[in-house]
């Protein structure tokens, strides 16, 4: 009995591992950038203008991508699991707004991102974008450092970006990457969705990518796209996994909120599919 | 062979609550288990229970009944509702679950 109890517990511990093994990384980070994400959900209503800090981690071989206050969540449940003690700054903790992560492996030319449905994260990789941009010569100061003028178009929009000539990093926030230099502010040509940077820091503190305490499911582009069209029209239908159990009445008023949603967030980034 | 088994005593043991925001968290904490055998009977939790099986205290042909059981989470969310979510804590530790959970209602409910 006690040898069939532990190979179930050993296989179970193989197969969680295997949940997170394909798209975890860590190393030591070179930089973290933070910006300032706007972006406006309905088309015509442009003084519903939503923000979150979003936090660019970049080390040699890989760069991360996660709302600030989604950032601090971690932080604090990693140290809870060394520790066990409650912290002391929870109070500080605001609720994300943005869910996603991408993951940018530079070896492999890979890019995952994950999205939380509920109650657990589920990611998908493809290659990393491959932008055309057209490099303008006009140039202008951006938080102290010498920035360029960069234009492109991605899923739909047009975008104008600006680089920082002397950081010599092919990367930015969200998807976008591809310029000779870091991408220091990007926005839309409708100036729906912008980004822009607020702070830079150098810093040799090590990044472990994967989440401490969300179960993560490696899921190709097409079944994500069906659980998100899933989760976005009937949110109930995805929950009551992972062992929790959310009482009826929140999950009716779920759906409520998500068939309200639906009509009102009309304005996508990405207006085009992404593959 | 030792005759022992395992029996899941439901008991309150303690509560406690923190502030995230708007947000309040009581966790429901139902940690004993009883164990007995012909000689015996005591109470232990779960970690122990799980320090048992990997030190051989548990010997092979034991008998083992055990039942893996629920804890819940009381959440008072930033519009004013109280949730009561209930978790298998063989799965997420408490921790986990009270920020998966508060996570999870913010993101269905804007709460």
């Amino acid at each position: 009995m006690k040898i069939k109890f532990l190979i179930i517990l050993l296989l179970g511990l193989f197969c969680s591992s295997l949940l997170y093994s394909q798209s975890d990384l860590k190393d030591t980070l070179r930089y973290e950038i933070i910006y300032k994400y706007s972006y406006q959900e309905n088309d015509t209503d442009t003084t519903n203008i939503k923000m979150e800090d979003m936090i660019l981690k970049i080390s040699k071989d890989f760069s991360y991508y996660i709302s600030l206050n989604s950032m601090r969540i971690r932080e604090v449940s990693e140290a809870f699991e060394k520790t066990k003690k409650m912290p002391s700054n929870l109070n500080s903790i605001t609720s994300p707004k943005i869910y996603h992560t991408i993951l940018k492996n530079y070896v492999k030319n890979e890019m995952t991102f994950s999205n939380m449905f509920g109650m657990s994260y589920f990611s998908y990789s493809k290659k990393i974008d491959s932008l055309k941009w057209t490099l303008n010569d006009e140039k202008k100061d951006i938080i102290g450092y010498s920035c360029q003028k960069a234009t492109t178009s991605f899923a739909g929009r047009n975008y104008t970006a600006w680089f920082a000539v002397d950081i010599p990093i092919s990367d930015g926030p969200y998807k976008f990457n591809g310029l000779p230099g870091l991408i220091f502010t990007i926005y839309d040509t409708k100036k729906q969705y912008s980004f822009e940077i607020t702070s830079i820091k150098n810093t040799n503190a090590f990044f472990d990518t994967k989440d401490p305490i969300y179960s993560n499911y490696v899921i190709t582009y097409d079944e994500y796209k069906t659980i998100e069209n899933k989760f976005i029209k009937k949110p109930s239908s995805m929950m009551n996994t992972g062992g929790i159990q959310l009482p009826k009445e929140l999950l009716d008023k779920a759906d409520r909120r998500a068939k309200e949603k639906l009509k009102y967030q009309n304005n996508p980034m990405e207006l085009k599919n992404d593959e | 062979m030792k005759n022992v088994f395992f029996a899941l005593a439901f008991m309150l043991v303690g509560t406690f609550a923190f502030a995230n925001n708007s947000i309040e968290t009581k966790l429901n904490l139902e940690e004993t288990i009883e164990v007995s055998n012909n000689n015996e009977v005591k109470h232990i939790d779960y970690t122990s229970f799980k320090k048992m099986l990997q030190n051989g205290s548990i010997e092979q042909g034991e008998f083992i009944n055990f039942f893996f059981k629920l804890k819940s989470v009381d959440y008072l969310d930033g519009c004013g509702n109280w949730w009561t979510v209930t978790y298998d804590d063989s799965k997420l530790s408490d921790f986990s679950a009270f920020m998966i959970v508060g996570n999870a209602i913010n993101q269905l409910i804007g709460c």
